[in-house]
């Protein structure tokens, strides 16, 4: 992968990460692991980024912690969604998607990404 | 463990846990990362490095994460402390709830120390505290002569002294003067008298209060080329002008001369004294003005850097130049005076000091007494609810968790203590107000100080917070448990603060002992006060003041004329048996004295002549106040009036005896000492000893000259008849009135102008009575806390003595004699306080002894009374423990 497309852009980590844990509570390595899956590899953030991502959520109130016992009996922290955090996803996503239509309208078709290899 | 885990054995920074826990997080993870990337065909050595390489920066993601930890830490426990306030306050609250009777107890046991400290500290603010309404108040003094004879210290000056020393004194800024006198102000509201003050035109601008309204007096309004002018009080702009700022300009009359009001001073504003409530600038001429008539008193403010004693100096050495330049009139005196306005001015100020210094040595003790009171019910409650507090600490409340909880009980009894404490303050401050009279000099009202309150408030909280801490560390811990298995009797902590209790118990009595035996003190000397006679027979003396104006009664034959109908008219009326005009009235503080003594024994010079107070009386006066007439007769009509003729006079036995033996003085010569020399009189008649100037252990010596001799334009009408002199008043009221309807006429009972100088010994006792029933109560809860306590802890130890046969008779009597055994030390300790305490307050006995039996005696009696009551209740508890429950009850 050119380095380049690891970027993630700012704010949008947030934003998926709220939209992971609207699915159920995870543990930190459950969301990198989906992360890297459902974007295709496209979205390969540092793993450090995203726990420095989740503990601010935490503190912000969008998310909660809990420890718990994973699959494997191990001791972990999950993180589930708060109330508030389900409401900054609504509000984020609607904000995403009117961004993304504008700048599809000014781009048109052209340049759509092509299948990776 | 993973070999990550040495990774995380490096030093933690930030608080126990929080690193820990990021480290824990990481450190799943990562082993996650190993697995996966194993099970992807990595070998172990390259998934361990894989995987920290897609972790990114790991030590500064640890580093942050610990921090984001840290603060979301604080954060929580911040608000599960919060929360954790209001559960302490409504578990307070509920415990309060479940027992009624302690927090009754303490409330109102705060409540009467807060309220009682507040009220008398916002009663003596006026007179003490609260600043003069002038400028710079602390740079003005007033400056009086001394008297050579009797000390006395706030003899007056003439106009042309008061110019010298305004020339002379360097140490002043400025001089000023004032006298007061009253007047007639006459007009459409009706005629008053209203006492009123002639100052110096620069007085104001001395003073430095801006008017409320209009200006104060201008350079060159005073003086026989000034203006008649007068500024007005504001309360008596509010009460006879309705408050209208039209009065600026009005022309009102003052004894028939019109003056023009030019303004109107603010409230607040007193100078010199209460009553005073308007003033006009001195329109006489310095320069013409004879030296040796000295009617004024001088106020003066010092320069900036000068202290008083270097002022006193300074107006002293004027003194002296002056008197050797004028050696019979400033030579007379013995010296000057000086003294800050709010002492110079208040003329009872060394009662009111005392006062004062009693009244918060009275609040102190009371306020000891309830802290005592509430520590010591703070510990009991501790102790009560060791078992509770050893199950809650148990089931995981922290030590502090528990501390918090009793501290919380007494802040919110605190609280409502001081509530009710406030609302007590407000009504035993207007009482106590209102029992002073206004002339003595203050500045504004007495008001409820919040100030105070709060101070007050704050000592009584901390008191039980500090005292409900100590438990509270030793019934937690290893204590508990023992405390526990021991049933709550035990040794240790409890014995510790049984001992403690005791210990308060015996200060509390001492404390309440030395109050109440002060209480009765002041209690017998007022009783013996009123017992005491004036020597008059004041309850049928009924008195009318009046003083006829200069421009309707012009010349002296115009007022004699006046008083002489007056009295005609008084005599004539149904029911009167006499009337007469006296001057002045007893207790009226204007008297004059004289020294006096016999020809053939004359003191040599430089010897002390005794002194009398000089009276001057119109025949009947002696029947009119019920003095007996001892030998000799009363003045006849017109007898004196010849100038030329030698003086008569009638003297009390005093006089007679001391100068003539068997009191053989009728028809002998007196000589009274004047100021030109000795004047003689002759002894017409001997009347009975009574007092004139003032109650006190000693009656005076006094000397009776004829009204007709002086004829005095101020005089008052004394009147006896069949009946309370309250009902002379309406028909002696129209009579005067008949005469002349513009005059106004004061009518008072002598009974009343009695009260009112017995004051001192009255407030004083009322306030000390309550302050003494006040501690009487609270060292009763007391002693009962204790008891009940003492008797609740020994239940056991009880009902092994009963069922090993001791009766329940002896079982109470044992209580009862414990409790009076611990109020016997305290009692012991309260009377060496008393008998400490009366001899400081000796001056204010009046005709009783410090150790008067009776006052400690009863002091002594209460007490114990007290202290067998209050261990009755528990006494009868113990004596009806049924030994098999208490035994089993553990």
């Amino acid at each position: 992968m050119p380095p380049g497309d690891r970027s993630v852009l700012p704010g949008t980590l947030e934003l998926l990460v709220l939209r992971l844990l609207s699915e159920g509570t995870a543990h930190g390595f459950a969301l990198s692991r989906e992360l890297r899956l459902r974007t295709e590899g496209v979205v390969d953030l540092t793993d450090g980024a995203l726990y420095q991502a989740l503990h601010r959520m935490e503190n912000d109130g969008l998310v909660r912690a809990e420890w718990g016992r994973s699959e494997k009996g191990k001791r972990a922290k999950f993180y589930h969604l708060t109330d508030r955090g389900a409401q900054r996803l609504r509000k984020e996503a609607r904000a995403w998607h009117r961004y993304v239509d504008a700048v599809g309208r000014v781009l048109g078709a052209d340049f759509a990404a092509e299948a990776a290899p | 463990m993973s070999s990550f885990g040495r990774m995380f054995r490096l030093a933690r920074p930030g608080r126990r846990g929080a690193g820990q826990e990021v480290d824990e997080e990481l450190a799943f993870h990562l082993e996650e990362a190993v697995a996966e990337l194993e099970a992807a065909g990595y070998a172990p050595p390259e998934a361990h490095a894989e995987a920290l390489r897609r972790f990114g920066d790991f030590e500064e993601t640890r580093r942050a994460l610990a921090r984001l930890t840290r603060r979301r830490r604080e954060r929580e426990e911040r608000t599960m402390g919060l929360e954790g306030w209001t559960q302490d306050v409504r578990y307070a609250a509920r415990a309060l709830r479940r027992s009624p009777g302690y927090a009754a107890i303490v409330v109102s046991t705060l409540a009467l120390g807060i309220g009682a400290n507040t009220a008398v500290f916002s009663v003596m603010n006026p007179y003490f505290f609260r600043p003069l309404p002038f400028d710079e108040p602390d740079r003005l003094v007033q400056v009086g002569h001394v008297d050579r004879s009797s000390g006395f210290t706030w003899g007056r000056f003439s106009l042309p002294q008061l110019e010298d020393y305004r020339a002379r004194v360097r140490e002043a800024e400025a001089i000023g003067w004032y006298y007061y006198r009253s007047y007639n102000v006459t007009g459409p509201e009706g005629p008053e008298r209203v006492t009123g003050a002639v100052v110096s035109e620069d007085m104001f601008a001395l003073l430095g209060t801006p008017p409320l309204l209009g200006r104060t007096f201008a350079a060159g309004e005073g003086g026989p080329a000034g203006s008649d002018v007068v500024v007005l009080d504001q309360g008596l702009w509010q009460r006879r002008y309705a408050g209208d700022p039209g009065v600026l300009g009005r022309t009102i009359a003052l004894d028939g001369v019109p003056h023009e009001v030019i303004g109107v001073m603010p409230p607040g504003f007193v100078f010199p004294f209460g009553s005073v409530r308007l003033w006009v600038p001195d329109r006489r001429d310095p320069a013409a003005a004879p030296r040796d008539v000295e009617g004024n008193l001088m106020v003066a403010r010092m320069r900036p850097s000068t202290s008083i004693e270097t002022f006193t100096a300074d107006v002293a050495r004027v003194h002296s130049a002056l008197a050797v330049a004028h050696p019979d009139v400033d030579d007379a005196w013995d010296g000057v005076h000086a003294a800050g306005l709010r002492e110079a001015l208040n003329f009872a100020w060394d009662i009111l000091r005392a006062g004062l210094f009693a009244f918060l040595a009275a609040v102190g003790a009371v306020l000891l007494i309830a802290c005592v009171n509430v520590t010591s019910l703070t510990l009991a409650r501790g102790q009560t609810r060791l078992r509770e507090l050893a199950v809650r600490n148990a089931l995981g409340a922290g030590r502090g968790r528990l501390v918090r909880q009793l501290v919380m009980e007494s802040v919110v009894l605190a609280l409502l203590g001081g509530t009710l404490g406030l609302a007590l303050a407000a009504l035993a401050t207007r009482g106590l107000g209102g029992a002073l009279p206004e002339d003595f000099f203050r500045v504004g009202d007495p008001v409820p100080d919040v100030r105070v309150l709060l101070f007050t408030m704050a000592v009584t909280l901390l008191t039980p917070i500090l005292f409900g801490l100590w438990p509270a560390r030793a019934t937690t811990g290893a204590d508990l448990t023992t405390a526990l298995r021991e049933g709550g009797a035990g040794t240790g902590a409890a014995r510790k603060v049984l001992h403690v209790r005791r210990g308060l118990v015996v200060t509390e009595v001492a404390l309440g002992v030395v109050l109440v035996a002060a209480t009765g003190l002041l209690l017998r000397s007022a009783l013996e006060l009123g017992r005491s006679d004036l020597g008059l027979a004041t309850s049928e003396m009924l008195t009318a003041e009046a003083i006829p104006t200069q421009d309707a009664y012009p010349r002296r034959a115009d007022h004699v004329a006046y008083w002489e109908e007056a009295v005609r008219r008084a005599r004539a009326l149904p029911g009167v048996r006499a009337a007469a005009t006296v001057y002045p009235l007893p207790l009226n503080h204007e008297t004059s004295h004289l020294g006096y003594a016999a020809p053939e024994a004359q003191p040599t010079t430089g010897e002390d002549w005794p002194i009398a107070l000089i009276l001057w009386s119109s025949p009947g006066y002696f029947e009119a106040a019920g003095i007996a007439l001892l030998a000799g007769r009363d003045f006849l009509p017109r007898e004196g009036a010849d100038t030329a003729d030698i003086q008569p006079a009638v003297v009390s036995a005093r006089i007679a005896g001391a100068l003539w033996d068997r009191g053989d003085a009728v028809g002998r010569t007196l000589l009274l000492e004047g100021s030109s020399g000795p004047v003689e009189v002759r002894v017409i008649g001997v009347i009975e000893d009574h007092h004139h100037d003032g109650i006190g252990p000693e009656k005076d010596a006094l000397v009776y000259l004829p009204m007709e001799r002086q004829a005095f334009r101020r005089r008052f009408l004394v009147l006896r008849g069949d009946g309370p002199p309250v009902t002379f008043v309406p028909v002696l009221r129209q009579s005067m009135a008949a005469l002349d309807s513009d005059l106004p006429v004061d009518f008072r009972a002598m009974d009343e102008i009695v009260q009112e100088n017995a004051f001192q010994w009255t407030v004083g006792s009322v306030v000390l009575a309550v302050f003494g029933l006040v501690a009487l109560l609270l060292a009763a809860l007391g002693i009962y806390g204790v008891v009940s306590h003492a008797v609740a802890q020994r239940r056991r130890e009880l009902a092994i003595r009963m069922s090993l046969g001791a009766r329940a008779g002896a079982v109470q009597r044992s209580v009862v004699l414990e409790s009076l055994r611990l109020s016997g030390i305290g009692i012991a300790l309260g009377l060496v306080g008393a008998l400490a305490v009366g001899r400081a307050a000796e001056a204010f006995l009046y005709d009783v002894a410090p150790a008067d039996p009776l006052a400690l005696g009863g002091s002594v009696a209460v007490f114990l009374a007290v202290a067998a009551l209050a261990a009755f209740m528990p006494a009868r508890r113990a004596g009806a423990v049924a030994p098999a429950m208490a035994l089993r009850s553990d």
